[in-house]
């Protein structure tokens, strides 16, 4: 299956020359082109997409912009001319980082690293249940008694109906090994199962007598998957 | 500037030959639309850092050099890129736009070369491309 991506680049002849590189390599789909961090992000509210090509530098709002404000997380390949923003993709997590104007072997190159690891995601991804570290114990948890999880920094706690499991992790990291389908980032410390949600007030969603904060950037989208009519 | 056949082509040495080479993979017919798009954009990337400049507004000159440098490395104009990349830096560090006069004045004088190096470079890409067809 291909990988379904964006451009997001102001600069034409830079986006047509990675457009071109996409076809060639038969491996990935274009799905659309923005100049901007605004109109790509109204794509992406409406539309999943496995990866982002990403420039920094544009008119507006910056790449970094985009990322946070982003509802889900796909996967980044970041295309500029400059270099000095390897220190801030690396805290972005960015799959990679290709310094404008690359070569096909060089595109390739990033490509077979998407490529790897979302085939490491997808192995993992396809479970009903997780096992998390709790002290010396391992402890099963299924997804569907998962109500929402909170960050606490380093660690990560799951709130199921009758009881809280605090572990080492991280939201992130999370929210590519949850089930994408059931599980929503509505705010940037919080993953909530969607399937759990009871009512919605305001910026805050109420699940099971807790209360979880929506952030601005995440609301849009939180709407769109409520299934509201 | 060598020739070395009837089917190959070779790029100006005013140009970074050894980079385009290597973007373009021998495609010249891709070249030739690229170079084409160079001097099509170019007229309104380098437009905007004129008004920038003559605006004064320093942080919008950073954005449009940063742009123009970006754009000149896809004809491998890398000597000029590499002169927008030193504006961009100074654009970093200076509040006063006055300081880059000189290199505004520069940076337009070397645009103007490098449009009519392409200009030349696009009609040899035109005529060898059309020889093969």
């Amino acid at each position: 299956m291909k990988i379904k991506s964006i451009i997001v680049e102001d600069i034409q002849v830079a986006a047509d020359f990675l457009r071109k590189f996409c076809e060639k390599s038969g491996k990935v789909d274009v799905l659309g082109h923005f100049l901007n961090v605004e109109d790509a992000l109204a794509f992406l509210n409406q539309n999943v997409v496995d990866l982002l090509f990403l420039d920094v530098e544009m008119p507006g709002a910056t790449g970094f912009d985009l990322l946070d404000r982003i509802s889900y997380s796909p996967k980044v390949i970041l295309t500029t001319s400059k270099t000095e923003y390897a220190f801030n993709a690396f805290q972005y997590n960015v799959a990679d980082y290709l310094k404008k104007p690359f070569t096909y072997q060089r595109f390739l190159e990033s490509i077979q690293k998407i490529e790897v690891t979302s085939d490491i995601a997808a192995a993992k991804v396809d479970q009903d249940h997780l096992f998390i570290k709790v002290d010396t114990k391992l402890i099963k948890l299924q997804n569907t008694d998962i109500l929402f999880v909170e960050s606490m920094g380093d660690y990560v706690k799951f709130v199921t109906p009758n009881k809280k499991y605090v572990t080492l992790n991280t939201i992130k990291n999370l929210e590519e090994k949850l089930d994408k389908a059931t599980f929503l980032k509505v705010h940037r410390s919080y993953l909530v199962n969607l399937t759990k949600i009871d009512d919605l007030d305001g910026n805050i969603l109420l699940i099971q007598g807790n209360q979880v904060p929506i952030s601005k950037g995440h609301r849009d989208e939180v709407l769109k998957r409520l299934n509201i009519i | 500037m060598i020739e070395t056949g009837h089917n190959s082509f070779v790029f100006s040495q005013e140009l970074d030959s050894s980079l385009l080479n290597d973007l373009y993979e021998g495609d010249l017919e891709y070249a030739e639309v690229v170079f084409g798009d160079f001097l099509k954009y170019l007229p309104d990337y380098f437009g905007e850092v004129e008004q920038a400049f003559n605006g004064k507004q320093i942080d919008e000159l950073r954005k449009a050099v940063h742009k123009c440098k970006t754009l000149m490395g896809f004809v491998g104009l890398s000597t000029i890129q590499a002169a927008y990349q030193g504006v961009e830096k100074k654009c970093e560090k200076s509040t006063d736009i006055s300081e880059l006069e000189t290199d505004y004045m520069d940076l337009r004088k070397q645009t103007e070369s490098g449009k009519k190096i392409i200009t030349k470079e696009l009609g040899r890409l035109k005529a060898f491309n059309g020889t093969k067809k």
